[in-house]
């Protein structure tokens, strides 16, 4: 517990050196300062006033889903943002510790290489969670301030953009670990998650229309179910901030197991390594 | 062999490395080897670029896993978790993380070794002190100069009180009052019992601290004994005289050649009785004998001598 403890405090150190930390929150604190503006235009502050329910018109519902519509708009925008931010700032860690020079210093201390790999992983993944706690948290705030309403959708869907990222990050974990280069495990990881990811999604609205073969509908389909469902995932985001019914959690069900499934194939990876 | 194990730090036994790429011959990187270190000694490895050294310590180390053979460290395997708790290691070239201070990096390393709280603590200070780098504990490590660096890095690998540790050139690239620094910790570590592996081509370096060295090349053990042994010639004497009075080189027998101020003498003499007629003569000629001494060669030479044979 100790030696988890010390890596992933080391990854943040690492995260704080090299301005990760900086960087995102700094991005973060512009887009909420422009929210805060924009909540605070003339206009948005009387639509919310002419909103509020009144002894004429006692409900709430044009309320909230002004505010639904306001957050979805809020993660549809950052959300997808976010993922391409984390994924850029997080690639270098894996790379980073795999160096001649340190990789050698880790090894010869009495810890297991799983639970270097473990600290090292978990350190990346706590970043990107504080930041995205941070940035969602700020802007639930402003929201729930302004129009008086502290719904609980926004914080919820949190989680699957969390989830989402998690199994980006295992992509990056192995590549980086099998290719020891961080601009590698980068592009790998926007190609599977981004284009794939978005071709695999539209397959029956596209891909489809363009191949017959029913073998190589099927393999498409087989490979959707491997891949990392992003689109799938912000659906459920979406599903969460209107308060509708999630449509389906598969994608969440998917994504765990396919972080894990990564993050095991990187530990037998990282424990046959030899450096 | 027995009592090798009973008491010795590190036991190689047929320990071998052969690398074997997807493409292109297989290299052998280390051939068989066996080896004993015992307690308390400082052991140099020595040999040319290529040799098999770093191969050597990162079997040791479990960095990399041998093709054939084992590797104890007191008893465990060296790779295994028991094992490390027990060692240190200084890397060659190594890259500590340089956002880090010296304090924070000994913390970490430490942490990852076991040690924690108020222990931790002290061991950093007692660390910071032995390396003389207490005034420097706050500044990041991108500040350090070379020297510091090492000394830094001595540090860490000494955090876990370790019985056996491996240094890889530890003074490579450090001015001649650094490595004296780096020298005199290392007596005194190795005072306290622990045994040193120094992994050096820096000749003289290894020549001043070592007790024993062995010399590898192209993966193979050409020779491994004694410093001070490896280093003598048994049978070529150095003789100190006050003066030689004019008498000609080929009066002296077994003269191999003479100081430029005359007063020191290299002979070779297979025997007592072989020295013993040289010093007779010497003195016939009313020369004054002031010392005797075996002729020592350098561990340079005798490095030389053996790879270039090879």
């Amino acid at each position: 517990m100790i030696q988890i403890a010390a890596i992933i405090r080391e990854t943040f150190y690492e995260a704080i050196s090299n301005k990760i930390l900086t960087v995102f929150l700094g991005l973060a604190l512009i887009a909420i300062v422009l929210i805060v503006i924009t909540i605070n235009t003339p206009g948005v502050t009387a639509d919310i006033e002419s909103l509020r329910p009144t002894a004429e018109s006692p409900g709430e519902a044009a309320m909230l889903a002004f505010i639904h519509k306001w957050e979805f708009r809020i993660a549809a925008f950052f959300y997808p943002a976010m993922l391409l931010i984390a994924t850029f700032i997080t690639a270098s860690i894996i790379p980073n510790t795999l160096q001649k020079g340190i990789i050698d210093v880790y090894l010869s201390k009495p810890v297991r290489r799983s639970t270097l790999l473990f600290g090292k992983s978990l350190g990346g993944l706590l970043i990107v969670v504080f930041c995205i706690v941070v940035f969602v948290l700020s802007v639930w705030l402003i929201i729930a301030i302004k129009t008086g309403y502290w719904t609980s959708g926004l914080l919820l869907s949190m989680i699957p953009i969390i989830v989402s990222f998690a199994s980006i990050y295992a992509i990056l974990i192995l590549t980086g670990l099998l290719s020891q280069s961080s601009a590698v495990s980068m592009i790998v990881a926007y190609v599977i998650a981004i284009i794939v990811g978005t071709l695999l999604y539209s397959r029956e609205t596209l891909l489809f229309n363009y191949i017959d073969s029913e073998t190589i509908q099927s393999f498409i389909t087989g490979l959707y179910y491997l891949m990392p469902q992003t689109q799938d995932m912000s659906d459920i985001s979406t599903a969460l901030i209107q308060g509708n019914r999630i449509p389906s959690f598969w994608p969440m069900y998917q994504a765990i197991a396919l972080t894990a499934v990564l993050f095991g194939v990187s530990g037998w990876v990282f424990k046959r390594k030899e450096f | 062999m027995k009592n090798d194990a009973a008491t010795a730090t590190l036991i190689t036994e047929g320990l071998a490395k052969t690398y074997r790429p997807r493409r292109g011959q297989a290299v052998e990187a280390l051939k068989p080897l066996d080896l004993s270190i015992e307690q308390g000694e400082i052991f140099g490895l020595l040999g040319p670029n290529g040799a098999g050294k770093t191969t050597l310590v990162k079997l040791l180390l479990g960095i990399i896993n041998p093709t054939q053979g084992r590797a104890l460290v007191l008893g465990q395997p060296s790779s295994s978790v028991q094992a490390k708790r027990l060692i240190g290691y200084l890397p060659e070239n190594h890259r500590f993380p340089q956002y880090l201070s010296g304090r924070q990096l000994l913390t970490i390393f430490g942490q990852l070794a076991g040690i924690s709280g108020a222990e931790l603590r002290r061991r950093i200070d007692e660390l910071l002190g032995l390396v003389g780098l207490s005034d420097w504990h706050d500044v990041k490590v991108r500040k350090y100069s070379k020297g510091m660096l090492q000394r830094i890095g001595l540090a860490q690998a000494l955090i876990n009180r370790p019985r056996l540790l491996f240094l890889d050139e530890p003074t490579d690239g450090i001015d001649p009052i650094g490595r004296k620094q780096i020298r005199d910790i290392l007596l005194r570590v190795r005072e306290e019992g622990t045994t040193i592996f120094v992994n050096s081509h820096l000749l003289s370096e290894v020549e001043l601290i070592t007790d024993r060295v062995a010399i590898l090349n192209h993966g193979v053990v050409v020779k491994m004994g004694r410093t001070s042994e490896l280093t003598e010639s048994p049978d070529e004497f150095e003789i100190g005289v006050s003066e030689l009075n004019g008498m000609a080189n080929d009066d002296i027998p077994g003269l191999l050649s003479r100081s430029e101020d005359g007063r020191t003498l290299a002979v070779k003499a297979g025997s007592t009785a072989e020295l013993n007629a040289a010093i007779d003569v010497l003195r016939s000629q009313g020369i004054l004998i002031e010392s005797i001494n075996t002729k020592r060669n350098t561990l340079e030479q005798l490095f030389f001598e053996l790879i270039e044979s090879a």
